[in-house]
């Protein structure tokens, strides 16, 4: 009994490592610019497919152990790129807009991008599942498997975690970005390039969904709709942790995660609804969530 | 009774909506079938783009999940004949779903009626999903992902021994119009009623109106059942003319579809909702029929209005109006 308890431990890390990449991502951009990027799991469906196809490229040619690192980067690359042409061209044209065409625009930007990765990768999914096979599985008792996979994905959410706080925290660009956040006219005052910030930040948030689309590409597909359906979970976690807060994420993206394998297991027919339910229960408590700020 | 003289006058003044009310009823007697049966998908939209716009338009509340309300209003015919195998007349169907849509707003309202801005459409886009994971869990109860099939009701009573493809184009197609002619009414009695105006005040000064007294919470609650309540009457006008509900009508970026038909009719004018939806299921359908990138093309479109048209197709046919009567008036002068 234990050791299925610890498998659904582990899955539901599992679930949470990459949710809390999209989420992060949404979440550093809400902070900052007040916008809801509906386009948002588009970019983690880009660096999905991105590092699906250049795999299939070019995988033959470099050792295995490279392969992880050349994901991460190719998915990183490709959302970054999005980020790069979508912040300055369209969503800079509406901050301080009202709400509804913020959402109308992610939400153009959203099928735009679908529509562009049926026309460059095609109807069909994108799959390169060797880095999964590649590390095979380890036993974790009682006769159950896990792979190792698992762990590498898990260990890349907690690190990219580390790696946030530490730059929101004690890096000069960060305490920037949070200061924009805080105040955007005091920030422009003291010398600070608030337009870039804002992209900068966008850039961020984009190159964290595209790792996290990267990384769950090997051991599942890169196919249409994926940016659609993942970000159905991101919002359930930025609305449990709190639009803008890191922390919310965090946390956020643990509570679905585990809610998603427990809901799984026991109930199958309401596992979406569970979260959505926890999720409006939070928010009668909690207006903002967890952790959020007006 | 309005006299001849005034119905002329009226016609004087509203030329264009004269003409697309004439357009309308003769439609079946010169429209291919299934450009008519379009346009009864549009009166339907139009219908769920009016209760959309109650709250948009005039309480400037943004819910992102009204495709789950339009699709539970839909289930709230086809469940009932599923699991009786009982088709009643359509009106009783209409009249269920109205009151449990109401009743779901009344109890959804309870949540986000206390809700503005982006926490009102997430809060509403939750609501949304958990009615479509409902649909399609519940496989034994709703018939999951193959939806459930909804057969010919009777209409008033009367049952019609015609084909199908006639029944849609000839007789549900009036009664459609019809429903719709009435529900316009109803939403511009609400609108320029007392509480009508209350919303609106509250939608450009929510401070300032609770200092006149107003209830704003109460007011924005009753909003929201009027909106669902209507919403679910769309998706149940739906359901017949589809002949199938599936659950992916619920799904969240129908409930984008609905903002943005509202967007592109233009959501500060009563009309602009009914002419978005004509204007934006006739587009979809022919765009989805002649090329795969239908959602790019949707998508261009969006930005268009975003950047370029933000008033809707409403807004732009005003100023067009007003710069040629200008024009007219400039040169004699």
């Amino acid at each position: 009994m234990s050791n299925i308890i610890f498998l659904y431990l582990i899955s539901g890390l599992y679930y949470a490592a990459y949710l809390f990449l999209v989420a992060a991502g949404l979440t550093i951009i809400f902070g900052l610019a007040r916008v809801v990027n509906l386009a948002h799991g588009a970019l983690y469906a880009i660096g999905a497919y991105v590092a699906a196809w250049l795999m299939g490229l070019i995988s033959k040619q470099i050792p295995p152990p490279l392969w992880y690192i050349i994901i991460i980067i190719a998915g990183a690359a490709g959302a970054a790129f999005v980020g790069i042409i979508i912040e300055p061209l369209l969503l800079r044209r509406v901050y301080g807009r009202l709400e509804e065409f913020q959402l109308l625009l992610t939400f153009a930007i959203l099928l735009i991008i679908e529509d562009l990765e049926l026309m460059i990768w095609g109807p069909y999914p994108l799959a390169f599942k060797e880095p999964y096979h590649y590390l095979g599985a380890v036993s974790i008792g009682g006769g159950l498997m896990y792979p190792l996979y698992g762990f590498v994905v898990i260990a890349m959410g907690w690190l990219i975690a580390l790696f946030l706080w530490f730059f929101m925290t004690k890096t000069k660009l960060g305490i920037i970005i949070r200061s924009a956040a805080a105040n955007k006219e005091v920030t422009a005052a003291i010398g600070h390039n608030v337009k870039s910030i804002y992209t900068k930040t966008f850039i961020l948030g984009a190159t964290l969904a595209g790792i996290g689309g990267a990384i769950v590409m090997p051991s599942a597909t890169a196919q249409l709709g994926l940016g659609i359906d993942i970000l159905v979970f991101a919002f359930a976690v930025v609305v449990i942790g709190g639009l803008g807060s890191l922390k919310g994420a965090l946390v956020g993206s643990l509570i679905v995660g585990m809610t998603r394998v427990v809901g799984i297991a026991y109930f199958p027919e309401i596992e979406l609804a569970l979260i959505w339910l926890i999720a409006v229960i939070v928010l009668v408590f909690r207006p903002l969530g967890l952790w959020g700020r007006e | 009774m309005i006299s001849r003289k005034g119905l002329i006058s009226i016609i004087r003044k509203y030329p264009i909506y004269t003409l697309i009310i004439i357009i309308l009823l003769t439609l079946p007697i010169y429209a291919p079938s299934f450009f008519v049966i379009q346009i009864a998908y549009g009166l339907i939209f139009g219908i769920t783009g009016l209760a959309f716009n109650l709250l948009l338009g005039y309480t400037g509340l943004l819910s992102f999940g009204h495709a789950g309300f339009f699709a539970f209003g839909a289930y709230m015919m086809s469940l009932p004949i599923r699991h009786t195998g009982i088709v009643h007349t359509l009106e009783v169907y209409l009249a269920f779903a109205f009151i449990t849509s109401a009743a779901l707003g009344a109890l959804l309202g309870l949540i986000c009626a206390r809700r503005t801005r982006i926490f009102f459409s997430i809060l509403n886009l939750s609501f949304g999903l958990i009615i479509y994971s409902f649909f399609l869990k519940f496989w034994g109860f709703t018939g999951g992902a193959d939806g459930t099939h909804v057969p010919t009701p009777p209409l008033l009573g009367m049952k019609f021994a015609v084909d199908k493809e006639y029944w849609m184009t000839h007789i549900y197609y009036y009664y459609i119009l019809a429903a719709f002619f009435i529900c316009l009414a109803i939403f511009w009695v609400i609108v320029n009623s007392n509480f009508g105006k209350t919303l609106q005040a509250i939608r450009d000064n929510e401070i300032r109106a609770q200092f006149t007294g107003i209830r704003i919470y109460r007011y924005r609650h009753i909003a929201y059942i009027i909106s669902v309540a209507f919403t679910g009457l769309a998706g149940c006008l739906w359901a017949p003319l589809n002949g199938h509900t599936a659950p992916e009508i619920a799904w969240w970026t129908y409930s984008g579809d609905i903002v943005m038909l509202t967007i592109l009719g233009g959501y500060q004018y009563f009309i602009g909702p009914v002419i978005g939806g004509l204007v934006f299921n006739v587009f979809k359908i022919y765009t989805i029929g002649y090329t795969v990138y239908w959602m790019l093309l949707l998508g261009i479109i969006l930005l268009i209005l975003i950047f370029f048209i933000p008033r809707g197709l409403v807004g732009l046919g005003i100023s067009i109006y007003n710069r040629l009567t200008h024009k007219k008036g400039s040169s004699k002068g």
